[in-house]
């Protein structure tokens, strides 16, 4: 069993890790880890709250009713799907919620789902979920926000 | 895993392939795709290997996972890394799989099992064994 010093140097190690690959996050006094790693669910999935699926066009589930291609346009089509809408609001996060969709060139290759207190959740591919401030994994993996979707909190699932 | 010196061919009992129903042997892997690959080669493949997966966990759908530039590295070995990505996936199941689609140009996994990593390289693993044996 791994004594306290140990889990702790594991901890700084990771975070250490993170920061060097999403440097923004150095910079985000909220960022933080909230699970183990799993290659079970990914950013997807767990922006759409499911735990057990990897979610993706090609090898992951996809919405029968959406097409299988991967763009800005069919990711929003199927959180479209889940009740997501682009139309947006200046209501708190308290009342609605959202999420952020990452692209470079045009590319999806991210997806975040905001908390009510504000700050966002995002599963880092098969790696941990995380939770951070928007703009902090905006960078050379993920490249910037593109889109965001909303729907009011009281429709959304509830979380996993 | 031991392998043979720098410069020469790494042979099939080089592999260390658990036993297991849906494992594919070294025996196997070789006999349809005969690594050849000297030390370095594949030193360089692990390499790559390693490299990949470390970038590529980062992102969720294929389509990123592929545009790493080390995957292109790994599929340009063809046949030759076959059995060295069977050996990785059978440890520890992950998206290498993609690699072996690029390669053979085959695709196993149907519609009932995507999404779901372990049955993916599992669905890979049998079509390697079957292949394999279609060859003996």
């Amino acid at each position: 069993m791994a004594s306290m010093a140990e889990i702790r140097f594991r901890s700084t190690e990771l975070k250490g890790l993170y920061e060097r690959d999403f440097p923004g996050l150095k910079s985000d006094p909220d960022w933080k880890i909230t699970s183990d790693p799993s290659d079970r669910y990914n950013c997807f999935a767990w922006a759409a709250k499911e735990k057990h699926r990897n979610w993706g066009p090609m090898k992951g589930y996809w919405p029968e009713a959406c097409e299988r291609h991967l763009s800005v346009e069919s990711v929003c089509a199927v959180f479209a799907t889940l009740g997501y809408a682009q139309d947006r609001t200046e209501l708190s996060a308290q009342d609605v919620e959202r999420v952020a969709i990452f692209s470079q060139n045009e590319v999806p290759t991210h997806v975040a789902l905001q908390l009510a207190s504000g700050l966002w959740t995002s599963k880092l591919g098969e790696n941990h979920d995380i939770q951070h401030r928007l703009e902090s994994l905006c960078g050379d993996l993920y490249g910037n926000v593109r889109q965001i979707l909303e729907q009011p909190r009281e429709k959304a699932q509830p979380e996993v | 895993m031991a392998f043979a010196g720098a410069g020469m061919a790494v042979s099939p009992s080089d592999f260390d392939y658990s036993p297991g129903e849906t494992q594919v042997t070294a025996k196997q892997a070789v006999v349809r795709y005969r690594p050849g690959l000297t030390q370095a080669e594949l030193e360089s493949l692990e390499l790559a290997i390693t490299n990949w997966k470390r970038r590529a966990s980062y992102y969720s759908f294929c389509e990123q996972k592929r545009a790493v530039p080390e995957f292109r590295k790994i599929v340009e070995f063809g046949g030759a890394a076959i059995p060295v990505i069977a050996a990785d996936l059978n440890k520890q199941p992950s998206y290498l799989f993609l690699a072996l689609e690029d390669i053979t140009g085959e695709d196993p996994i149907y519609e009932g099992i995507r999404g779901d990593l372990p049955a993916m390289v599992g669905a890979w693993l049998q079509w390697l064994k079957f292949d394999s044996a279609q060859q003996n």
